[in-house]
């Protein structure tokens, strides 16, 4: 009876908010103070996973790729940040593979979403 | 005499309740939905409620709201009751008036009827008064029958895929969360609480139904049909020993925030070379274990787990993102016992941990393994 293989928060896409608001309420239990520490561990790793990454891709380093994508990709599923959760899936599945040719603007499209989950959290868990 | 009026869906909780407090010199009087509730309230005019909040037409908290918004009851004693308090509902049970909040599952019968001899200035009743014997085998029949009925419509749901029929199975598990309690099965009254939290997020959110919630609720009820049937009145263990082992700290904090909505607490450690040299040392109710993990990874930290005589029938839960297969079958060949998908409702980890510790260490909980 289940609508999918696995626990994904709401599938993401374009029109889509970038942050499961339900679902990270969930897991913080509504706790508003929870919320918003979980926010910030997530915002403050994502920030450095993020130049890890890029300097991954300069060292044309796959394996380092697939296990910071994989990181990257738990941190986001569990709060609930379905658009990185999905771009940073892509990049683990490209680090596995070994190949690392469109990686780059892949992790572009990771820091433009980056910014639209900063500005969705700035206006709906910060405050 | 001064009057109770109970609303309460559940006949045999209401009846239970209704001869109670009559012993105690009350007069009572049962209202079976919220509707027939407001009814009574304004025909009657009880001097305290006691209230469910899960009721046909009619729940609780909107009742609640109604009866505060009117002069007349703006003050009357509501003793609030329910086997549904999130932090949200309870909160939000608080802001809408409620005189006290009761447990269902954490609080006797007696203590209940105390709260509400206190708000009325009566004698309150002698500290432990325990449900008759004639009510309790009564109630431990209803659960009993209340959780076949329950394994019987979550195979029935499964086989056609109907997920609409969920809320159904979230109104009998909270029939059978309140029986349970009363029949004195502490830990089925615990974990159908948190199964009836799993139900509700699932009904309101069904995009969150899984594979991995699907074997949970399996697993919860069979647990729970496996305590009804043993007649279990153990009390859950007062600190269930628990460890985490996670390198990503968020995770480890979700994982933490999920065992507190069981009342549940852990050890948590990012670091599975100094997990290891804690379980040599350490028994552990329950280990929950992160698969893709930097210097030792999970399925090898359990090999070696099992190796510990101390730890061959410690329950382990693999959680991890890699879902494929290929990895349960890697995961239970070391000696796992369950698996959990990342992310993970944290409800959906609460439930999970609660079957765990309440299963018998040398039965599995069905649906467990390779699917």
């Amino acid at each position: 009876m289940n609508s999918q293989d696995a626990n994904t928060p709401g599938a993401s896409s374009a029109g889509n908010p970038p942050v499961d608001l339900v679902w990270l309420k969930e897991c913080t239990d509504d706790d508003l103070d929870a919320m918003k520490a979980m926010v910030e561990l997530y915002l403050a790793r994502t920030t450095t996973q993020l130049s890890e990454l890029d300097a991954a891709i300069a060292a044309d380093s796959a394996s380092d790729v697939r296990r910071i994508a994989h990181a990257c990709v738990g941190s986001s599923g569990t709060c609930g940040m379905n658009g990185m959760s999905q771009i940073f899936k892509r990049l683990e599945k490209m680090g596995a593979s070994g190949k690392l040719i469109d990686a780059a603007p892949i992790a572009a499209e990771a820091r433009a979403e980056f910014e639209r989950v900063k500005l969705f959290v700035a206006e709906k868990v910060a405050n | 005499m001064k009057r109770i009026l109970i609303i309460e869906d559940e006949p045999l909780i209401a009846e239970v309740y209704r001869k109670k407090f009559e012993r105690r010199g009350f007069v009572a009087e049962v209202a079976v939905d919220g509707v027939m509730g407001l009814q009574k309230i304004e025909a009657w005019k009880p001097d305290a409620l006691l209230l469910d909040i899960m009721m046909p037409k009619l729940d609780g908290m909107e009742l609640l709201r109604r009866i505060r918004a009117q002069e007349e009851t703006r003050d009357l004693p509501v003793v609030v009751y329910s086997n549904s308090f999130s932090p949200v509902i309870a909160e939000e049970a608080r802001k809408l008036g409620a005189s006290h909040l009761l447990s269902k599952s954490e609080t006797r019968p007696d203590q209940v009827l105390n709260v509400v001899a206190v708000m009325l200035k009566e004698p309150a009743v002698a500290p432990f008064e325990a449900v008759p014997e004639y009510d309790r085998a009564a109630c431990l029949q209803a659960s009993k029958d209340t959780v076949s009925n329950l394994r019987t419509l979550l195979k029935e749901i499964f086989k056609q895929n109907d997920s609409s029929r969920l809320r159904e199975l979230r109104d009998k598990t909270h029939a059978f969360g309140a029986q349970a309690w009363l029949a004195g099965l502490q830990r089925s009254a615990q974990l159908s609480a948190a199964l009836e939290i799993l139900l509700r997020t699932l009904c309101d959110n069904p995009q969150y139904i899984s594979f991995s919630t699907d074997k949970t609720m399996l697993q919860a009820v069979e647990c729970l049909a496996n305590m009804a049937n043993a007649n279990d009145t153990d009390a859950p263990p007062a600190t269930p020993s628990i460890l985490v082992v996670d390198d990503q700290e968020i995770s480890l904090q979700a994982a933490t925030f999920a065992l507190q909505k069981a009342k549940l607490r852990a050890l948590c450690s990012s670091d599975p070379e100094e997990a290891m040299a804690v379980l040599e040392t350490r028994n552990f109710d329950l280990v929950l274990l992160d698969i893709d993990m930097p210097k030792i990874d999970g399925v090898t930290l359990c090999a070696n787990m099992r190796a510990m005589p101390h730890h061959a029938n410690t329950p382990v839960v693999f959680f991890s993102q890699l879902s494929e297969i290929g990895y349960r079958i890697g995961s239970m060949a070391a000696g796992g016992n369950d698996f959990i998908g990342k992310p993970f409702l944290s409800i959906e980890l609460a439930v999970k941990a609660l079957v765990w510790l309440f299963t018998p260490r040398a039965a599995a909980p069905v649906g467990v393994g390779v699917s």
